[in-house]
């Protein structure tokens, strides 16, 4: 049986726990067919299980204690192949250390090292630009220059998110926390938010990350990419509307790439990956 | 076994690092802790917690001499490098491609990667919104910071990539270098330049400091030259810069021709010895009144991105000796 290892990685609040939760549910709450599909139920399964019933009951999940790599073993079968798919769960502080403190804890480059892809979870409503003051003699009211002003200092975590998210990208593109042509699949997530815009996730990920998108179509560091809009969670958990829902795996929105039409198989994301 | 700090400012407990920059152990204000080795949530779940030590990566900062020599050796590359006085625009033309990229390809050209996100973010920090000014202005380059590279690899229309290294230095040092203060022994970023840019500040052009402007930068290039640090086939651009605001000042006709007749007497004086010297104005981050975009750094980055020329080798004169036998080693036998 092939055995793979994959990294989830995303800055804090952007869906990683979130995601695992809804794909705990859906592989094991059996309700809806799915690409790939849970041959049995994993020996640990404590977390994961936790996740799925949070996920169910509609409850928010706590954010994941920084520190923490929680282990996901799942068993999973398709068409053709049975995969051992080993998937940790670690904080968004993790990675948001790595681009401001350029480091991460030894555990966490072992799995780095191992992982045969990349699993990049975006938060779509939560996106920090990079906005230039502008120019315009009038937009300072006309102040005079600028010096008796006093400006903040600036804040390694609070740089735009797509030069972030590219640097961590590719810092796992080389050693000593992996190397290059790994697969990579970029979960563009809350994407019920953003939804009425009417993009697909291609052209979402082009107009408000095109920093991050230039990396993805010219960069030497990874085999392929391939972008999902995600909601995990199919809205606000305390809207009457997913609460109504009969087939709870249903609440579950997957957009691929060049598409606005969604579908609820979560695990077409991994397939991309392995 | 976890570490506890008393001190509510130190994350230690997050980052593994202790704010006062003791090592784990040392500090006074560090307790064992035996009880958190294990984290219990809300609801119950024991989350196993491994200590482990730190893996760092690299710091994304400018890149020395020898990280930068690293780039030139492993890929197609091309250094440029920006000389000119204290707040010339030397940083803010070097984060225009940088800043350009960010809302998209820019001309022909689309982010790839980069070494130096850190360097490049520190030094845009002070024309973005977040930094609360009123005006955009740039992170000046102190002298004790000495020379860097900031790294861009980028792709063009022809889907070639080439990595550019822009030199980063401070302009007080150039200054220093033409009192003679400095040596120019370690003024590396001019020897191995693709293309040396000298900037002119076309702000300070316009002011009673005009003749002191276009002084400095004639000693500061007859300096190099007699140091012989310029090889005679290295291309050379004068570029006046702030362009933007030599096109609104009242003494545009004079700034302008106050740069021709340096750019000429430049040209008079060493166009014999280097052949490749041509003229540019510029304005890296316009006021958006007088030109909506960059003014004619594509021009100037379309010609700092060609390749070197391929000189011609001459060959030198072969001297025809008179007695045969010393002719053998000729290709032709020494046949005339």
């Amino acid at each position: 049986m092939n055995s793979k290892k994959i990294i989830i990685c995303g800055l804090p609040s952007s869906g990683k726990s979130s995601f695992l939760a809804a794909l705990g549910h859906l592989l094991t709450g059996d309700e809806l067919p799915t690409a790939l599909s849970l041959k049995n139920l994993p020996e640990t399964r404590d977390y994961l299980l936790y996740l799925a019933q949070k996920w169910v009951r509609y409850t928010e999940l706590e954010r994941t204690p920084s520190e923490t790599l929680k282990e996901i073993h799942l068993t999973l079968t398709s068409d053709t192949e049975e995969i051992n798919l080993y998937a940790p769960d670690m904080s968004g502080e993790t990675w948001e250390s790595l681009w401001v403190d350029r480091s991460c804890s030894e555990k966490v480059a072992e799995w780095s090292n191992d992982a045969c892809g990349v699993l990049l979870f975006v938060h779509a409503d939560k996106i920090t630009p990079a906005v230039p003051i502008p120019t315009l003699k009038n937009m300072s009211g006309d102040k005079g220059d600028a010096t008796g002003v006093e400006a903040t200092e600036w804040i390694a975590s609070k740089s735009p998110t797509a030069v972030i998210l590219t640097d961590i990208l590719q810092a796992l593109a080389k050693s000593p926390l992996g190397s290059k042509s790994r697969r990579l699949v970029v979960i563009l997530s809350a994407w019920d938010m953003v939804r009425s815009m009417g993009l697909t996730p291609d052209e979402y990920l082009s107009s408000h990350l095109p920093l991050l998108q230039q990396y993805l179509i010219n960069n030497r560091d990874y085999a392929g990419y391939e972008i999902f809009g995600v909601s995990a969670l199919g809205g606000r958990i305390t809207s009457d509307t997913i609460r109504q829902e009969n087939i709870p795996s249903r609440r579950i929105q997957v957009v691929p790439q060049y598409s606005v039409d969604h579908v609820y198989d979560l695990t077409l994301p991994i397939m991309s990956l392995i | 076994m976890a570490f506890v700090c008393s001190n509510p400012d130190c994350s230690l407990s997050e980052t593994g690092k202790c704010v006062d920059g003791f090592e784990v152990g040392q500090c006074p204000h560090v307790t064992q802790d035996e009880v958190s080795s294990k984290t219990k949530t809300d609801e119950g779940f024991i989350a196993p917690e491994e200590k482990s030590s730190i893996v760092t990566i690299a710091d994304a900062e400018i890149l020395s001499i020898d990280k930068a020599t690293d780039v030139l050796r492993a890929k197609k590359s091309c250094v440029i490098t920006v000389i000119g006085p204290s707040d010339a625009g030397k940083t803010t033309f070097a984060l225009c491609l940088y800043e350009a990229l960010q809302h998209g390809p820019f001309h022909a050209w689309s982010f790839a990667g980069s070494l130096t996100l850190h360097a490049f973010e520190k030094r845009s920090h002070y024309s973005r919104i977040l930094c609360g000014k009123p005006k955009p202005d740039t992170l000046r380059t102190p002298l004790s910071d000495g020379l860097g590279f900031l790294h861009l690899e980028i792709k063009d229309q022809h889907a070639d990539y080439l990595d550019i290294l822009i030199s980063d230095r401070s302009g007080e040092y150039y200054g220093n270098v033409a009192n003679g203060i400095e040596g120019v022994d370690d003024i590396h970023e001019v020897s191995r330049a693709d293309y040396l840019l000298f900037f002119i500040d076309g702000l300070r052009l316009g002011t009673d400091e005009r003749h002191g402007v276009t002084s400095d930068i004639k000693i500061l290039i007859r300096s190099l030259i007699e140091s012989n640090v310029l090889r005679s086939n290295q291309r050379i651009g004068l570029v006046l810069t702030k362009y933007d605001q030599v096109n609104v000042s009242p003494y545009k006709e004079r700034i302008e021709s106050d740069f021709d007749k340096l750019a000429s007497q430049i040209l008079d004086t060493y166009g014999n010895k280097f052949p490749n010297i041509k003229t540019y104005k510029i304005a890296a981050r316009p006021d958006e009144e007088v030109f909506q975009e960059p003014y004619g750094v594509v021009n100037l980055l379309e010609e700092c991105f060609m390749a070197n020329p391929v000189i011609d080798y001459e060959a030198g004169p072969v001297s025809f000796p008179d007695r045969a036998f010393l002719r053998l080693h000729l290709p032709d036998g020494g046949t005339r």
